[in-house]
């Protein structure tokens, strides 16, 4: 399992009802069920990957996250997890928006446009950055809001929402992320973690 | 429509719930097509207000324009446009008639006859109303999600792409009813071309879903034991 779900279970205590938005084949899914006891639910677009899940046995709903959130009473979720699919929604603010209402707290991860290896790669070839984390080209890409660990933490801010922990990845490194070192982790994570509330 | 019945009149009797292809309620267009075929029966002269027991004569003729109205809305536009299209039935050219030119008309005029032979008419107008006053939310003043609230069942709701007779809207309308009171819900709407009959057929991601779900949730209830 890779870097990433480990420190999202990590910000999951025991026998809490989670929602994983976009849980692609369930691996985090699994994972929370079989070692913190999770009562988990995920919300997948994508058929094939819907299948993957029901064979390991998870409840999933085939859905889009900007229509399907909707049919989740409020706070009906301790914890709704959105890993890496922000950038992909048409409307990402809507979609943060129906997490804090659908779950207690959100988690949310993004892939960091900030990061050095992308700045470099648009700085010195001039062309769209293609790294390990947003591996597509622009013309296939599925991302259509790419933003930064301080873009996102500015609009958390602007919100109103509360960040109860930030932290940075890069590969097996985790670090928190605070006022005084928002610009270094925004140059040096690949990904940026973040759990929030209204 | 009748595994939704049953969880909810005996919550504790079932430990999944599979309802396939299916509604909590006939929509408008369903009932349409129900009374379209009770018409077709009793507009035939051997239907004899009902009693055409007591005769030689059935109405087999309503019968099998009522059967061939339903079977249409258990296909699809794109399946019967595949396997027929305009061919023609063992015939080079039209013919000018009302004979089964094209081999739609023969299909359905088929189905029609071989379903008489099975099918009782009286049965027929009575069940397809059966089918016409369900209404499960209705049941509960009009919350669908209070006619599971008893059951702790385990529930997968699957729909097909291209069926129009119980579309995926009206299965999603019940996984809406079961998150609104947390319920374990699963859905999957299955890709195919085969309208609602689908659920008949043999469409692998289907009976993959299905088999993938029951050996999870067999093994499950086994260990509970």
């Amino acid at each position: 399992m890779k870097n990433e779900f480990k420190v999202i279970a990590d910000l999951i205590e025991k026998d809490k009802r989670v929602l994983d938005v976009g849980c692609a084949d369930g691996t985090l899914m699994k994972f929370l069920k079989d070692n913190k006891n999770i009562n988990i639910r995920g919300l997948e677009i994508s058929k094939d990957k819907v299948q993957k899940c029901i064979a390991k046995g998870l409840t999933v709903i085939e859905g889009n996250a900007e229509k399907d959130l909707s049919q989740f009473p409020d706070k009906s979720f301790d914890y709704v997890v959105l890993s890496q699919t922000l950038q992909a929604f048409l409307n990402p603010e809507l979609v943060i928006n129906e997490l804090l209402r659908v779950g207690n707290k959100a988690i949310v991860t993004i892939p960091n446009f900030g990061y050095w290896k992308i700045r470099l790669h648009l700085l010195t070839k001039g062309t769209m950055p293609i790294t390990k984390t947003l591996p597509d080209e622009w013309y296939n890409t599925p991302n259509l809001h790419m933003c930064t660990i301080k873009d996102f933490v500015h609009f958390v801010k602007s919100r109103n929402f509360r960040i109860f922990k930030s932290l940075a990845l890069n590969n097996e490194d985790v670090s928190l992320i605070n006022n005084s070192n928002l610009g270094i982790k925004n140059l040096f994570a690949d990904l940026g973690i973040f759990l929030i509330e209204k | 429509m009748q595994v939704l019945q049953f969880i909810s009149n005996f919550p504790d009797k079932a430990k999944t719930v599979i309802p396939i292809a299916c509604t909590s309620s006939h929509s408008a267009q369903n009932i349409a097509f129900n009374e379209l075929g009770r018409q077709a029966i009793t507009a035939d002269n051997n239907w004899n207000e009902g009693n055409y027991n007591t005769k030689d004569t059935v109405p087999n003729r309503g019968l099998a324009v009522a059967r061939m109205a339903a079977h249409i809305t258990y296909l699809s536009k794109k399946g019967l446009q595949e396997k027929f299209g305009r061919k023609l039935q063992e015939r080079e050219d039209i013919k000018f008639s009302f004979d089964a030119d094209f081999q739609i008309e023969s299909y359905l005029r088929y189905q029609g006859s071989v379903f008489v032979d099975r099918f009782d008419a009286n049965s027929y107008l009575y069940i397809t109303r059966a089918m016409d006053y369900f209404d499960l939310g209705k049941q509960f003043k009009g919350n669908l999600s209070d006619a599971f609230k008893e059951t702790e069942a385990k529930f997968f709701i699957i729909s097909f792409t291209s069926d129009w007779l119980y579309p995926t809207q009206e299965n999603k309308d019940i996984v809406i009813a079961l998150n609104a009171i947390g319920a374990d819900v699963g859905f999957v709407e299955i890709e195919s071309d085969k309208g609602h009959d689908s659920f008949l057929l043999d469409v692998p991601d289907f009976l993959n879903s299905l088999k993938n779900f029951l050996d999870k949730s067999y093994q499950k209830i086994n260990y509970e034991k």
